[in-house]
């Protein structure tokens, strides 16, 4: 171990005895390397960031949503034309006489998601 | 104080006051780490929160063979590397030229007096001339308290050049410093 390197482990240890300029100026800096830098995130920087989570995750899951009902309107496709389905038989014919009450349905269950997800997993989000 | 795995456990089921425990108890670790890397103050903040964005989704992945604040700190520090990198920052050495070296050593006039608070100032200031992985080790030994071992796993360095960039760093430092010693004002 050479002189620097000794002395630099007796400064650390606070065993030097500082007669010499060298200890001296490594004392000063050893005080100063202690001093925090002049940087502080702002106050509301960790709401900020939840805020922006949330968004994100609130856009990724719409993303999945679309891509849900993308596929799941392919899938209905692919399957009327591979059944070939006959829309004057049997379910379709009773669906065609209360138009008003299933999309009244369809929209009511809609509307039952859209408040679930609003309204009711963000109030046990934040426990 | 909450143990990292059980504030691991809760972040990851998403409790966002967990999350929230976790930024207080870190912030100033990651603000440090990023401050000294990086001189743009109007940088800092955005990385900080981009490094708390990535350890939110890395998270699942971490497996405790570390303390949380190790793996949040390599987190930052690899953060703050590459956004040097983008900016073609030079990062590890000083270049191997004696010149270089010497310049940082002699740079002003030193036959001016200095208040110890200046004298103080300085020092923080020639902290910022080093080479960012001088000071994000000078950061993580002095201001962190961390280990040799925990600064190995951060910076991904050898333990030798830990110790090479520490010891030069102070050495350098002190060259500088002994310009001024006993020409500070008495106040």
């Amino acid at each position: 171990m050479n002189h620097e390197e000794e002395l630099q482990n007796q400064i650390e240890r606070g065993l030097a005895t500082h007669d010499s300029e060298d200890a001296l100026a490594y004392q000063r800096v050893f005080d100063s390397l202690k001093k925090e830098p002049n940087f502080h995130v702002s106050l509301p920087f960790a709401d900020r960031l939840i805020a922006l989570i949330e968004k994100k995750e609130e856009r990724r899951d719409y993303w999945w949503m679309a891509i849900g009902i993308f596929l799941s309107v392919i899938a209905l496709i692919v399957v009327l034309v591979i059944t070939k389905v006959n829309w004057t038989t049997g379910a379709f014919t009773f669906i065609s006489k209360y138009a008003g009450l299933v999309a009244f349905g369809i929209a009511f269950i809609l509307m039952l998601q859209w408040v679930d997800k609003k309204i009711i997993k963000k109030r046990t989000e934040f426990r | 104080m909450i143990d990292d795995k059980a504030l691991v456990s809760q972040v990851l089921s998403g409790d966002r006051q967990a999350f929230r425990l976790l930024i207080k108890q870190n912030e100033r670790l990651v603000g440090h780490m990023i401050a000294r890397l990086i001189d743009r103050q109007e940088d800092r903040e955005e990385l900080c929160q981009d490094v708390f964005l990535k350890v939110y989704e890395k998270l699942g992945e971490f497996t405790f063979q570390s303390k949380l604040s190790t793996w949040i700190a390599t987190i930052a520090y690899r953060h703050g590397i590459n956004h040097l990198r983008k900016r073609k920052i030079a990062i590890s050495d000083f270049p191997e030229e004696e010149s270089k070296i010497e310049r940082f050593i002699a740079i002003d006039d030193a036959s001016e007096t200095l208040a110890d608070q200046q004298l103080d100032d300085m020092v923080l200031q020639l902290i910022d001339k080093l080479p960012p992985q001088y000071k994000a080790i000078l950061t993580l030994y002095h201001i962190q308290e961390m280990s040799y071992p925990e600064i190995v796993e951060i910076t991904g360095l050898p333990e030798g050049t830990v110790k090479n960039y520490l010891f030069r760093a102070r050495q350098l430092l002190k060259e500088k410093v002994k310009k001024y010693l006993g020409k500070e004002e008495v106040l």
